[in-house]
């Protein structure tokens, strides 16, 4: 059964992003990760980093796919999840929760607002789906 | 600019630098929708590995800085291929397009289903072999690796067809396949091999596949590709 968290934004690209006060957390979906099947290797950004939205800031390494993961709104990186390191299959077990990749400030917050809600990324999951998946 | 066909290029031999300058230079074009989805079927003209674009080959860094042996890394995830032997092809379309399954395992059985039908299309009987694989006589005879970036998915596949080049390579860890000639009791010919396999991802897709070129832009690209990147050693070997 795949979860659509309802306390972050999504975009059509499987990211989701959740705002925490004047940060935001972002990672992959739970559709996305199913779709992936196990997750092998992330390459994460630098802190510091600076992306606009759209911006590939990720690369995530499955059965042997290496697919981009995109920023889902303009900021700079405050944090990475380093335990993916080591446990890339923190992504598979716990995409919205200990598969987080990046913290970051967002430069433009205005864009949250824009982005899919769950319901509506629910409805371009399952459009998705029936397009072959 | 939107493409009812999807192309079809032979290259022929080419180093490991080369060919993997051109898949990214057609990602990059399929990318922007200014060249079609594209299968291109080629070969090599040197021994080469090719790395996985996260593999970390810090284990055998001294073998391949060495020289002794081409290496580069390619876009596509997975293990360590050596070529030299084999017939390769690599298929580049938007995501977006509904002909290949977004879902990664369907959309390699999709594509290994044209790798099938040309095999078959030589009298060879072989099937997908999950996830990644297609096999004959029980045996791999080829393999593939995927990337998704910038929108587009760039599939990379290959099919061993004689281990006599093979064998001279120096021997670092990778995926080892049974050649065509094995399974069919003698030398094969390569053209053969990529006209079946032409024929194979037409039938198998179920679309109009125009033999076609590279566009010029397509190869400004990838001599800019080649010398900024795939020839470079940071390219290659940062990951260690």
């Amino acid at each position: 059964m795949v979860e659509y968290a309802k306390d972050r934004r999504y975009l059509a690209t499987h990211e989701w992003v959740k705002l925490e006060g004047d940060e935001a957390v972002a990672g992959i979906s739970d559709y996305a990760q199913h779709e992936l099947s196990d997750v092998v290797y992330v390459e994460l950004p630098e802190v510091g980093d600076t992306f606009a939205q759209g911006e590939t800031f990720a690369v995530v390494e499955s059965v042997k796919a290496a697919s981009d993961v995109y920023m889902p709104m303009s900021g700079e990186i405050l944090a990475v999840n380093e335990e993916l390191e080591d446990s890339p299959q923190l992504v598979n077990e716990g995409p919205f929760g200990a598969g987080w990749f990046v913290r970051f400030r967002p430069s433009k917050p205005e864009q949250y607002e824009a982005l899919m809600d769950a319901e509506a990324y629910e409805k371009h999951c399952q459009e998705e789906a029936e397009k072959g998946g | 600019m939107l493409f009812a066909e999807w192309r079809l290029i032979f290259t022929g031999p080419a180093d490991g630098y080369v060919n993997m300058a051109i898949d990214e230079a057609t990602l990059v074009l399929v990318g922007e929708q200014r060249v079609p989805p594209t299968v291109r079927i080629y070969h090599w003209d040197a021994l080469c590995y090719t790395l996985g674009y996260l593999q970390d080959t810090s284990n055998w860094a001294p073998t391949v800085q060495s020289g002794e042996v081409m290496c580069v890394r390619r876009l596509t995830g997975g293990q360590a291929c050596l070529h030299g032997g084999d017939l390769s092809y690599s298929l580049i379309v938007s995501m977006t397009d509904t002909l290949i399954p977004s879902n990664v395992l369907a959309s390699y059985e999709r594509i290994s289903a044209g790798v099938i039908e040309g095999l078959r299309l030589l009298g060879i009987d072989a099937r997908y072999a999950p996830p990644t694989e297609v096999q004959a006589d029980g045996r791999i005879i080829a393999t593939a690796a995927q990337a998704r970036r910038q929108g587009v998915l760039l599939h990379q596949g290959t099919i061993s067809l004689g281990s006599h080049e093979v064998e001279k390579a120096p021997v670092l860890p990778c995926r080892t396949l049974t050649p065509l000639s094995d399974v069919m009791g003698g030398e094969i010919d390569i053209n053969d091999v990529a006209k079946a396999l032409g024929m194979g991802f037409r039938r198998a897709l179920g679309v109009d596949l125009s033999r076609s070129v590279l566009f010029a832009k397509e190869k400004r690209l990838a001599r800019q590709l080649l010398r900024g990147k795939y020839m470079r050693p940071e390219w290659t070997f940062a990951r260690q």
